[in-house]
């Protein structure tokens, strides 16, 4: 692809990366203006209003964020484990479930079908969830809390048995008359086979568990567990919150001074999502070549 | 009761595949139907001290609220014309874009991808200060930008007119990246030699596109709709609760069942009644689903969900 | 054949470790599968407190804080070498942000998880909806018991406050509880247009003051507004909360939206909207923050406490304000449970529980260091009871979630005589006469939440003047009307005649 690329007219390339470098612009300018507002001192925000040039440059925002550095590097190191065991963990589950209810000759395909199809419609709320996940699995402050929740879900099941449905049934048969096993068929033909599939689930999964805060938010007490989102998250709430209940904040008297002011808290986000800008390169590249990959064997 | 003699007497391939699958199926029992009697809550006057099961049985008494309400026909209408709308815009833009992104050399691309993809880590909250930052209207970007420019401060937030537009960018800029590289790795996947075949024929690059790509994407693209039919009675809370920062002339087109219900009791955290609300979004996106695969299937059986 | 072995190896590992969360709950105390387990209603035995030893016990307290200090954990320790030497107990102390706090507690308490203290408040964890729901023990008997100074320190109408059918289900952590409704200005303004304050009597007479504002500092806000933070004061025109008017001994009940006052007060609103006087952002505008420093000539006020000119000085960039109050102070339910400590009905030692509220309400020392830390590490003294607060502190929290403020120390720029003036204005406030009683919706759930939602949608566009009475205001009152206000309505009556009855001599 890539000489074809090259073949074509100067002008047309030229005009497609114009169109790109425009809309990368587009996306890109809020990311500027969280930048400059965390660059500036907020006195100048008073006055001179949001501005995509910070008035009057300060980075005293940074400074009081890395006073403290572990706070945000454990947040780090939480998120990157609760990602990458998730991910690994999901694709797992997801797979071997999906395999199964995607084979025609199993015996009990509608049956697991309509068991794995059942929770889509019906789950039993927060509490009982909660109830069971504090009370039986005892996962209060474990990280294993944010993990496990969210191992399997039904919608990707039945993509993954879509996906896999779509393995020619012969390579099935021709390995069996070879002697195989199941579970080697499985795990040295349909996996590799099945790439494609794997790569985009797992980046569906692994954005979820990037962004996950709820569960979280939910299962944690203890500051050393928190993770990366949740970590902002709970400033931005609770500041919203806060405002939205100023009438009794006002008689309490609750010094709002205290609280991180916008330029910390936008140097929070820059902190937060800046980093992908490059992570995210190295994740991309395996994703596509895993894709590309798996069609090149299909 | 035949079932029941074939699991004793299962072959060894049913049984080699009921075990692959046992973890997962485990899984699903532990935390789906172990938890599932806590749908009986909607039906309960739910009291702590009672527990679940203790609790006096209220029939239907809880979805009342939501029924009787004025609201539930314009939050119900908003939920699904901006779930559709949603899904719409963001598969045409996405498309665009993968197919454009494809024509253009992986270096570059690679950085574009990356740009695009930036917002999909910002959580909503985040947005909505973002979104402040334009809109406020003393303060915000464009306020006074237009102001040096000499033109009148508009009224962002009091002017429900804007909002459909202003909910779309917001979307769109958040959700782009994401939508459109899964469909550009789609785009990848797909065996060059059609392509080949294609320009050998003196195909240009929009026919190819027509003919080729979209149809090899279409699997991917039924999938990613029956998804989002699934969905659609379950609007994005982040989006409509904190973007439109919660301003009341502007519920006519920013609100939706989810916040409205939000709304109605966030001051009593009623559980029993916020229950109801959710089975009733889960029942309709059943059949919703349940109706789209149904069509799916009617027209083109193997890329349907099952 | 091996690589198979293996697999299998891990799917067991996976088993083995499934079936030991699904059955790790195997201490027979637990809770069954059934999560109806038996809540203590507080009736345990509680006799030998007094002599012998008292066994050792660790109580968890879940608190709401602004964010969670990394200091916590010394704040902890220094905590439990006072509890423990006095109580034999051990803390867990739980800061949540409030930001969390609702979601995570309401959560948690349907769930019955164990802990013994929670603060609540009518503003976050709802107190009322949670003592409804069953979620905390009834204390009166505990509290006589175990925490006699306590109970003794608050007036007995607080006290009332907190009773649902006749039973205290939380201690409230002594402060204001009072509110007055008024204005406050900015003196330097006030000063360069010759403005009497002490001439205002009602809103009305600000008139002339804000028109000046308008008139000569074009870039000043007159009237800074906020949509949470604008609300039709029924006390102001000689209503109390429930909407009885004031002197009305048959304690009819109106919907206040639908008196002539509330019409004046939005028209009023509304014009001064018109005139240019009001921020035109004010219903989306939810906190006066940082940003507005400096820029606005007046503002309304629904908590006038004394020492609060003070605190707005120092919030609006600096600035003198005067306080101008359009009512006398008065105490209402809702002021009384702005914020309380509850022990949970999953507690396991109610009596310690108690007794550990009776400690912080009464120990300084333990009070202080929960509110303001360990002294000089984050807070210095400037003078035996006034401390300073090194603004980059590693712990903060707020002292009014702990317990009585009363007994702690004063924030540097408050006046010395703060606490003891609070007190006064406590006790003097004039107290409303449906105080006491508190409305129950079960019976009418479904319409008051839509009346709820219908109210969160209008108030703050009628509040703050944003849009027109004429036409809006009708329609509140019709989307009210069909929400089911009138049931609301009624069921108020019905509850509150019953209440009269009962409460009320005659």
């Amino acid at each position: 692809m890539e000489t074809y690329a090259m073949r074509r007219s100067g002008i047309v390339n030229a005009l497609l990366n114009t169109f790109f470098i425009l809309l990368s612009l587009v996306i890109i300018a809020p990311f500027i203006l969280i930048v400059a507002v965390s660059l500036t001192d907020e006195r100048a925000l008073t006055t001179y209003g949001y501005s995509f040039i910070p008035t009057q440059f300060s980075s005293l925002a940074y400074e009081y964020l890395l006073q403290t550095p572990m706070v945000i590097l454990r947040a780090y190191g939480n998120t990157a484990f609760i990602t990458v065991v998730g991910t690994l963990l999901s694709i797992l589950l997801t797979s071997i479930i999906g395999y199964t209810i995607s084979r025609r000759d199993y015996s009990f395909r509608s049956w697991v079908t309509i068991y794995v199809f059942i929770p889509m419609m019906f789950s039993g709320g927060l509490v009982p969830f909660y109830i069971l996940m504090t009370q039986y699995l005892h996962l209060k402050n474990s990280l294993w809390a944010i993990i496990l929740p969210g191992l399997l879900s039904p919608f990707y099941v039945l993509i993954m048995k879509g996906f896999m449905g779509k393995i020619p049934f012969e390579i099935i048969e021709s390995a069996k008359m070879d002697g195989a096993g199941e579970w080697r068929i499985f795990f040295r033909i349909i996996l590799p086979l099945s790439t494609p599939a794997l790569a985009t689930l797992g980046l569906f999964i692994a954005f979820n568990y990037w962004n996950e805060w709820f569960n979280a938010l939910l299962f944690i007490d203890e500051d050393r567990r928190v993770p990366l989102q949740l970590l902002l998250v709970r400033i931005m709430n609770t500041l919203d919150f806060l405002r939205n209940n100023s009438e009794y904040i006002q008689g309490l008297g609750l010094d709002m001074s205290q609280f991180p002011n916008e330029s910390v808290r936008m140097a929070l986000v820059v902190m937060v999502a800046g980093p992908m800008m490059f992570v995210f390169p190295f994740f991309q590249k395996y994703f596509v070549q895993g894709m590309t990959v798996g069609s090149l064997k299909g | 009761m035949n079932n029941l003699k074939k699991l004793f007497r299962m072959g060894k391939s049913d049984r080699e595949l009921t075990l692959l699958a046992l973890p997962s199926l485990l899984y699903i029992f532990v935390f789906s139907y172990l938890t599932m009697f806590g749908v009986i809550i909607a039906f309960k006057n739910y009291r702590y001290d009672l527990g679940i099961l203790g609790s006096e049985w209220v029939g239907f008494s809880n979805f009342r609220f939501f029924f009787i309400s004025e609201k539930a026909f314009i939050v119900t209408r908003n939920t699904i014309l901006y779930s559709l709308w949603f899904w719409v815009i963001t598969t045409l833009a996405a498309l665009l874009v993968a197919i454009l992104l494809n024509e253009i050399s992986r270096r570059w691309s690679k950085y574009y991808q990356t740009i695009m993809f930036l917002p999909t880590f910002v959580s909503w909250v985040v947005v909505m200060f973002l979104v402040q930052m334009f809109l406020s209207h003393d303060y915000g970007f464009l306020n006074r930008f237009s102001e040096t420019l000499g033109m009148d401060r508009v009224r962002w937030y009091l002017e429900a007119s804007y909002w459909p537009a202003i909910l779309t960018s917001a979307h769109l800029w958040k959700s782009i990246g994401f939508s459109a590289l899964v469909y550009y790795a789609g785009i990848v996947a797909i065996d060059p030699s059609y392509y080949e075949a294609a320009r050998m024929d003196g195909a240009s690059r929009f026919q190819m596109a027509r003919k080729i790509t979209i149809p090899m994407l279409a699997p991917l693209i039924i999938i990613l709709m029956i998804m989002a039919i699934g969905n659609m009675f379950r609007g994005d809370f982040g989006l409509h609760f904190f973007v439109p920062n919660n301003s009341p002339l502007l519920y006519n087109t920013t609100d939706i069942i989810d916040t409205f219900v939000y709304r109605a009791l966030s001051v009593s955290g009623d559980i029993p009644m916020a229950t109801a609300v959710g089975l009733y979004q889960s029942v309709v996106g059943l059949i919703l689903v349940v109706a789209a695969n149904y069509t799916v299937r009617k027209f083109s059986e193997e890329n349907s969900l099952w | 054949m091996k690589k198979m072995q293996r697999v299998l190896l891990v799917w067991l590992g996976c088993l083995v470790f499934l079936a030991a969360c699904s059955s790790g709950n195997n201490n027979p105390g637990g809770t069954n599968t059934n999560p109806a387990a038996p809540g203590n209603n507080g009736e345990e035995p509680v006799s030998a407190e007094t002599d012998g030893e008292l066994p050792h016990v660790e109580l968890i307290w879940y608190y709401g804080v602004s964010q969670v200090s990394p200091d916590q954990q010394k704040i902890e320790d220094e905590v439990n070498r006072i509890v423990e030497e006095k109580l034999n107990a051990t803390v867990k102390l739980r800061p949540i942000d409030f930001g969390s706090y609702t979601t995570k507690l309401n959560t948690a308490s349907a769930a019955g998880e164990k802990f013994d203290l929670v603060w609540t408040a009518n503003w976050a964890f709802n107190y009322d909806e949670n003592v409804k729901k069953g979620a905390f023990i009834p204390l009166d008997e505990l509290l006589e018991q175990h925490a006699p100074q306590t109970l003794q320190a608050i007036p007995s109408f607080t006290w009332d406050a907190t009773k649902y059918q006749g039973e205290i289900y939380a201690v409230p952590n002594y402060q204001t509880i009072t509110s007055r409704y008024g204005a406050s200005i900015r003196k330097d303004l006030a000063d360069k247009y010759g403005f009497d304050a002490s001439t205002v009597e009602t809103l009305e007479d600000l008139e002339p003051f804000l028109a000046s504002v308008k008139e000569n500092d074009p870039g000043i806000t007159p009237l800074m507004l906020t949509g949470p933070g604008t609300k039709f004061e029924p006390f102001m025109y000689g209503f109390d909360d429930n909407g009885v008017r004031i002197g009305d001994d048959t304690f009819q009940t109106q919907i206040l939206e639908e008196t002539p006052e509330y019409k004046s007060f939005v028209e009023l609103m509304h014009s001064w909207f018109e005139k240019g006087y009001i921020n035109d952002d004010a219903s989306t505008v939810k906190q006066i923050d940082a940003i507005y420093n400096g820029k606005y000539a007046s503002g309304l006020e629904s908590a006038m406490k004394p020492g609060y000119e003070a605190e707005k000085k120092a919030s609006n960039g600096g600035y003198d304000v005067i306080g101008i109050p359009f009512t006398e102070a008065t105490t209402r339910r809702t002021s009384n449970i702005t914020t309380l400590t509850a022990v949970s009905r999953t507690s396991a030692n109610p009596e310690r529980a108690v007794m550990l509220i009776e400690l912080v309400n009464n120990d300084p020392e333990l009070y202080n260091l929960l509110s303001f830390g360990i002294e000089g590490t984050h807070y210095e003294k400037l003078d035996d009871n006034t401390v300073r607060i090194d603004p980059n502190a590693s712990y903060r929290a707020q002292n009014w979630v702990f317990g009585n403020v009363f007994n702690g120390y004063l924030v540097e720029g408050q006046a010395a005589d703060t606490w003891e003036a609070t007190k006064a204005l406590n006790e003097s406030a004039f107290v409303q006469p449906t105080f006491g009683f508190s409305f129950d919706d079960t019976a009418v759930k479904a319409e008051y939440a839509n009346v709820m939602a219908v109210k969160a949608e209008y108030e703050p566009l009628l509040m703050t003047g944003t849009v027109d009475p004429a036409t809006y205001l009708p329609e509140y009152l019709t989307k009210l009307r069909n929400a089911g206000a009138d049931k609301v309505r009624e069921e108020l009556q019905r509850q509150l005649d019953a209440w009269v009855a009962e409460n009320v001599k005659s």
